[in-house]
């Protein structure tokens, strides 16, 4: 019989099949996964410099290691490890409504902290409800072992701040700081927080 | 193939075991196999109780490795109530309150939520049922009532529960059982991961103290 296929399609069909399932291959794996659909939105930012996202906006005035600290309601908790105290301005941008400072976290390497809520609510900034254009300016108190400072990673630590405490598909200010760089100080009083630009 | 008329031929004996195999319905078999594989498989324990592994009992003052939480419990001890906390018992009640410290091992801070009995709770308490989260969990250093226990830093909590003023008295010895969360995966919509039922991994037996309206320390 004439009807034979040729042999020249039987590979063309495998070329073909070869092909298809490489661009499909390339599609599935170059996907953004729900990580990288859903991640935060970064905005970078430095010490002593206004960064603003969609409705927060945040001034890192100072960063400073101590051994002990004294907030400005009198608390001073003890700690294990050392305080990284950060004095920051942050107010809302586009309008108050749920705005609360929900996320401020110190990332070094791979380990993140939160800003402690030992303090109480009225000592720091973190949770505090932001007002449109008027900054809240104060401290927030980050509990951390006491070798994270001269860790490898310290000198690329950042901060991280967004306006809920689910940062996902929002702004996400991330300001640099060099922990490595800061002497450990004995003991430091801090104001509690007040309204206006310091 | 019927033979009805004629009288019933004589069969073979392979041949009639075939018929009434034959005739034989198909769940009645499939249950046959079934409870001759199981009486198989009792024939070499299968059918036993499987064994519970006993959570291992550790000392007071031992530091336990969890998954998360390195946990040393240090005592346990009856208190009238924390008015500065202002965290007062209603009348006739007592606190129990269970002392350790808590040292995260994992990456990111980890809240430790009052109503929560994911990381430490009671048993052999009379009116406590088992599994009753923490009525609160201080701080003991500040008094602090939210805890959120950052990675590496060990901090000393307070574990409390409001119990009958008469269920317990000093000398008893109560059990303090320390859990486990089971990560399932991160959350499909809400944020953070999603946990299973906590397991205890560890317990340990402490004999009551009483302090009677508190101590200053």
């Amino acid at each position: 019989m004439n009807l034979k296929t040729p042999r020249w399609r039987h590979a063309a069909n495998g070329a073909a099949l070869v092909a298809i399932l490489s661009a499909a291959a390339i599609v599935l794996h170059t996907t953004p996964d729900r990580d990288l659909q859903q991640s935060p939105i970064s905005v970078p930012g430095s010490l002593g410099e206004p960064a603003t996202g969609r409705n927060i906006r945040a001034t890192v005035h100072s960063v400073a290691v101590t051994e002990a600290v004294t907030a400005g309601t009198g608390w001073a908790g003890g700690t294990p490890g050392v305080w990284v105290v950060v004095n920051l301005s942050v107010e809302a941008v586009e309008t108050d409504e749920m705005a609360i400072l929900g996320t401020a976290l110190l990332r070094v390497g791979d380990t993140h902290f939160s800003a402690s809520t030992r303090p109480g609510r009225t000592a720091t900034v973190v949770g505090g409800r932001l007002a449109t254009g008027i900054p809240l300016t104060g401290p927030l108190m980050f509990e951390v072992p006491a070798d994270v400072a001269s860790s490898t990673s310290a000198a690329d630590a950042t901060l991280e701040f967004a306006i809920s405490s689910d940062p996902r598909v929002d702004s996400l200010l991330v300001v640099p700081v060099d922990l490595g760089d800061l002497p450990v100080q004995e003991s430091l009083d801090v104001d509690v927080p007040e309204w206006g630009a310091r | 193939m019927t033979n009805r008329g004629t009288p019933r031929e004589r069969l073979s004996w392979r041949a009639g075991s075939r018929r009434l195999f034959d005739k034989l319905p198909t769940p009645w078999l499939i249950s046959g196999i079934t409870a001759v594989l199981l009486a198989f498989s009792a024939v070499f324990g299968g059918l036993d109780d499987a064994p519970v592994q006993a959570a291992p009992v550790i000392e007071p003052g031992a530091t336990h490795v969890g998954a998360e939480l390195t946990v040393t419990v240090s005592e346990a001890l009856l208190i009238d109530a924390f008015p500065e906390q202002l965290l007062v018992p209603e009348e006739g009640n007592r606190l129990l309150v269970v002392r350790a410290v808590v040292e995260n091992t994992t990456t990111g801070p980890l809240r430790l939520a009052a109503g929560a009995a994911d990381s430490l709770r009671v048993g052999r308490v009379p009116g406590v049922p088992g599994a009753t989260p923490p009525y609160r969990i201080l701080v003991i250093d500040d008094g602090s009532g939210e805890v959120a226990v950052q990675p590496g830093v060990p901090v000393e909590l307070a574990f409390i529960w409001e119990v009958a003023g008469d269920a317990v008295a000093e000398g008893d010895s109560i059990q303090v059982q320390l859990l486990d969360r089971v990560k399932i995966s991160e959350g499909e919509l809400t944020y953070g991961g999603l946990y299973d039922d906590p397991v205890v991994t560890a317990t340990l037996d402490l004999p009551l103290g009483d302090v009677g309206a508190g101590v200053s320390e």
